[in-house]
């Protein structure tokens, strides 16, 4: 097994975990997601903001927030859901659903709460991506290069489809309407990495 | 449920608000997702057209605003919401009741506060979850329609009307205080064929409104003031030999008594009253006169006055003395309750207390013994609706627990402990009665609840379930039965005949027209105790209201409140529905409309902010100018607009109308008869 190879799984190990991570921030239920806020800040710290840690504590205010931004009820302060923001009315289970639905499906697989949940949901996104980089991971270990890079690069179409083309500005939101470290910084750390992770995808005359 | 060839799976919907139409709709799905709607042309009534509003239904299913998940609130009002689970949001709620019953030794204190939200008929599992407790306590009537309910009970002894396309038949249409241009657009078709074929269509109204710019004549009345004009129009026409004295003679009773009362009187006065010249009321009378194919339908609105119900009983009398009740394709019209003969199994009362719902909080406060310590409210906002709405926040600050099912964070959902995400129609199965048109229908369920979503009868079933996993015996309300079960037993044998099917599942190929007469009451057997048009009524008498028709003085300005506050319905909104699917919303602020004279005199230009107020406080809106009002009358369209302080009924007392207790168990309430002044801000 090559250096570059086991590299190469490290580095997926990680960036699993942290998708992971985000995954369960948006996916959780409140102690799932402010564990997981915290956890994010040990891979991916924000430094330019000191009070953070002070304002982590204040776990209720994060709460009402959280739930402000991405739960409800009334009206979202950034909803979590790609279709709100790309969708012209910004209704959600719009076209733009379908088509993250199609991409699952592109993949072989689809969400198990179909039609009540919508597909697009950002927790239920980065479940996705999870599911691929794991793929990836398994046919790396398995020494099959060749579908480990079918998975790497649906994972990079996956991005910039989808990801990429809507999650800066939801991040925007939380930070144009969030007030407390926790939401604020899981933020920062979100755009930081979809950042590092966007500045390592090839071009398309990489993945052969 | 049908499939068509391009993938759609198309189901039957009727649209369940409290709407004259009532429309039947196709839902088209398609992977799952509602994706277009549609009118369902198999509809009689609505012939596959809707409205601006159903139209834009997926922007409602779909809205991101939606709630998704029960919610709990820290602190009432604060704005500090925390997800819970249904698990945890019933485990507080069985808490606070079995606490409340051992506390009281009693189930009053738990209180129910609905209304017309959702027609449908499976929604009243609500009541049927409540009285399935024991007591409790219900608000009770309505804040629509409940005088002229009772006042159409008095003289007809049932509240029939004709089918709507009975319009085409008539020589003279009377739109009388109803808008169908803004709200029943289905009925203007038959108004325009009925003109295209001859017809004189008249409107009154107080406001210039978007019908009354279709019609050949638009009578501007004072406000509550129209039973001045009904019983001037009586005395002319029949003291000039225009009455239908052979329906006088063999259809009504009491009529020596109330040829008495009109001779004396005096057309003068009536006409300064409701501010007409009697010469324009007397060239009225002679086209009113002239026909018996006078379709009168008498709206909502001019029974929104402390008299309104006596309104209503002037335009009756009108209606037995030219002879049009019951020939074909005249009638006084204002709603009927022929296609609502379900078996209401939820509505079998325990013994319960009932609070008016138009002084609900004026009556929690009165409580003494066996307080509200607990509030549940489905198919409502009363924090939006209710008059007298600052009280009604310093009661509901009384209660220990406040529960609300809704599909958005309304003003009443912001004042909750507890919030429950509620299915729209798309996502549950109903069956929907019309109390204008004579059609009848299903909904079908079409796609997944959203996120959390239940119906009103999921959580009914929800809650009964776990109250008696906590104490087995506190709730009887059936928690396994499925919602076809429940429509079965709705369902009865007169029911079924009245729609020509022999079970409901019937629906599902299309609605269905009950099997009544076209032209209400053409046997001229009414259902009185008489048998007769009553002008005479014994059971008004017994409930303590004039026997007789008769007009009474409606409200005036007072002096240092000079305007009348008109809180009509708006076109884009229904009651405090809709306005909120930022598609429709017309005016981001609300609005308030002002003649050009009167805004002139208070220096008001169009857009500017004005406060308008009176003794019961003040609320700030954006004028706009126009003389479709006139200059003593401020007109509102009432709804809700999130975001908004501005509650048009915090200005409104809630005076009671006269009548409304026989139908509906509390008077009705006089929305329009409400004054104020107002200064550029």
């Amino acid at each position: 097994m090559s250096n570059r190879t086991f590299d190469r799984r490290t580095d997926l190990a990680k960036r699993y975990s942290l998708y992971s991570l985000f995954k369960q921030y948006y996916q959780g239920d409140w102690e799932l997601a402010r564990k997981a806020a915290t956890a994010i800040q040990q891979y991916e710290p924000v430094n330019d903001n000191l009070s953070s840690q002070q304002d982590q504590n204040l776990d209720a205010a994060a709460l009402f927030e959280y739930n402000r931004l991405f739960v409800g009820p009334g009206k979202l302060l950034a909803p979590p859901y790609e279709s709100a923001y790309r969708n012209a009315q910004g209704l959600v289970m719009q076209e733009e659903t379908l088509l993250v639905r199609q991409f699952y499906l592109q993949a072989g697989i689809e969400v198990s709460n179909k039609n009540a949940i919508p597909d697009d949901h950002l927790g239920l996104e980065f479940e996705f991506i999870c599911y691929l980089l794991s793929r990836e991971g398994e046919r790396l270990q398995a020494d099959d290069s060749s579908t480990a890079n079918r998975y790497a690069a649906l994972y990079q179409e996956f991005c910039q489809q989808h990801i990429l083309s809507w999650v800066y500005q939801h991040c925007d939101d939380i930070l144009a309407h969030g007030k407390t470290g926790l939401c604020r910084d899981t933020a920062i750390s979100l755009v930081r990495f979809l950042q590092r992770e966007e500045a390592n995808f090839l071009s398309k005359e990489e993945f052969v | 449920m049908a499939y068509n060839e391009d993938g759609y799976q198309i189901t039957r919907h009727i649209c369940p608000r409290n709407c004259y139409d009532t429309c039947g709709m196709l839902a088209y799905v398609r992977k799952g997702r509602l994706e277009k709607i549609t009118g369902d042309p198999a509809h009689g009534y609505t012939k596959g057209k809707l409205c601006s509003k159903g139209q834009n239904y997926i922007q409602r299913v779909y809205s991101p605003e939606r709630i998704r998940f029960p919610l709990r609130q820290i602190g009432r009002g604060s704005g500090r919401w925390e997800r819970i689970t249904w698990e945890q949001a019933m485990e507080i709620i069985c808490e606070k009741i079995l606490n409340l019953k051992d506390r009281y030794r009693s189930t009053l204190p738990f209180c129910l506060n609905k209304y017309s939200g959702n027609f449908g008929v499976l929604h009243s599992a609500v009541e049927g979850m409540f009285n399935s407790l024991g007591p409790t306590t219900q608000a009770r009537g309505s804040p629509c329609w409940s005088a002229g309910l009772d006042a159409q009970l008095y003289d007809m002894g049932y509240n029939r009307n004709s089918d709507p396309g009975e319009m085409e038949k008539a020589d003279i249409i009377i739109l009388w205080g109803v808008n169908p241009a803004w709200t029943a657009i289905h009925s203007l078709p038959y108004i325009y064929r009925a003109q295209e074929k001859g017809a004189t269509v008249i409107v009154i109204d107080p406001v210039y409104t978007q019908t009354a710019r279709k019609a050949d004549y638009f009578v501007q009345t004072k406000p509550g003031e129209d039973g001045a004009l009904a019983l001037a129009l009586a005395k002319i026409i029949y003291e000039s030999g225009n009455g239908d004295q052979d329906f006088i003679d063999h259809h009504t009773l009491g009529w020596p008594l109330f040829k008495d009362y009109l001779a004396n009187l005096n057309l003068d006065y009536l006409s300064a009253q409701c501010g007409q010249e009697l010469g324009r009321i007397q060239k009225l009378a002679a086209i009113i006169g002239s026909t018996r194919a006078v379709f009168i339908w008498a709206g909502f609105g001019l029974q929104r006055h402390i008299h309104g119900g006596q309104t209503l009983r002037a335009i009756d009398a009108l209606g037995a003395i030219t002879g049009c009740i019951g020939f074909p394709g005249g009638g006084v019209h204002y709603a009927h309750q022929l296609t609502w003969g379900f078996n209401y199994n939820f509505l079998k009362d325990p013994g319960n207390r009932y609070l008016n719902i138009n002084s609900f909080a004026q009556e929690l406060n009165l409580l003494q013994e066996q307080p509200v310590k607990m509030l549940w409210v489905s198919c409502r906002n009363l924090l939006a609706q209710d008059a007298a709405g600052k009280m009604l926040r310093k009661e509901l600050d009384k209660l220990e627990l406040i529960v609300t099912v809704e599909q958005f964070l309304t003003e009443t959902a912001c004042y909750s402990d507890i919030v429950l995400p509620a299915t729209t129609q798309f996502e549950e199965m109903d069956v929907v009665p019309s109390y204008w048109h004579h059609w009848i229908g299903l909904n079908e369920q079409a796609i997944l609840p959203y996120f959390e979503a239940k119906s009103d009868l999921e959580i009914g079933q929800l809650l009964a379930k776990t109250l008696n996993t906590y104490q087995p015996g506190s709730s009887s309300f059936p928690s396994e039965k499925s919602p076809g079960s429940f429509l079965d037993e709705e369902f009865n044998e007169k029911l079924y005949a009245l729609l020509r099917i022999s079970h409901w599942s019937e629906l599902a190929d299309g609605p269905r027209q009950a099997a009544v007469a076209a032209t209400a009451w053409s046997s001229k057997t009414f259902a009185t105790p008489s048998g007769k048009f009553e002008f005479f009524s014994a059971k008004a008498q017994r409930e303590s209201i004039p026997p007789l028709a008769q007009y009474h003085k409606g409200m005036s300005p007072p002096g240092e409140y000079p305007y009348w506050l008109i809180t009509s319905h708006a076109q884009q909104g229904l009651n405090s529905q809709f306005q909120n699917i930022t598609k429709l919303a017309k005016n981001k602020k609300p609005v308030v409309f002002i003649h050009p004279q009167t805004a002139a005199a208070k220096g008001v230009e169009n857009g500017q902010m004005v406060r308008v107020y009176n003794h019961l406080g003040v609320i700030t809106l954006e004028a706009h100018i126009s003389a479709d009002t006139p200059p003593d009358i401020l007109v509102c369209h009432q709804g809700w607009l999130p975001g908004s302080e501005t509650r048009l009924n915090d200005l409104n007392d809630g005076l009671p109308t006269d009548m409304g207790r026989v139908s509906t168990g509390s008077q009705g309430v006089a929305f329009y008869d409400v004054f104020v002044d107002f200064d550029p801000v």
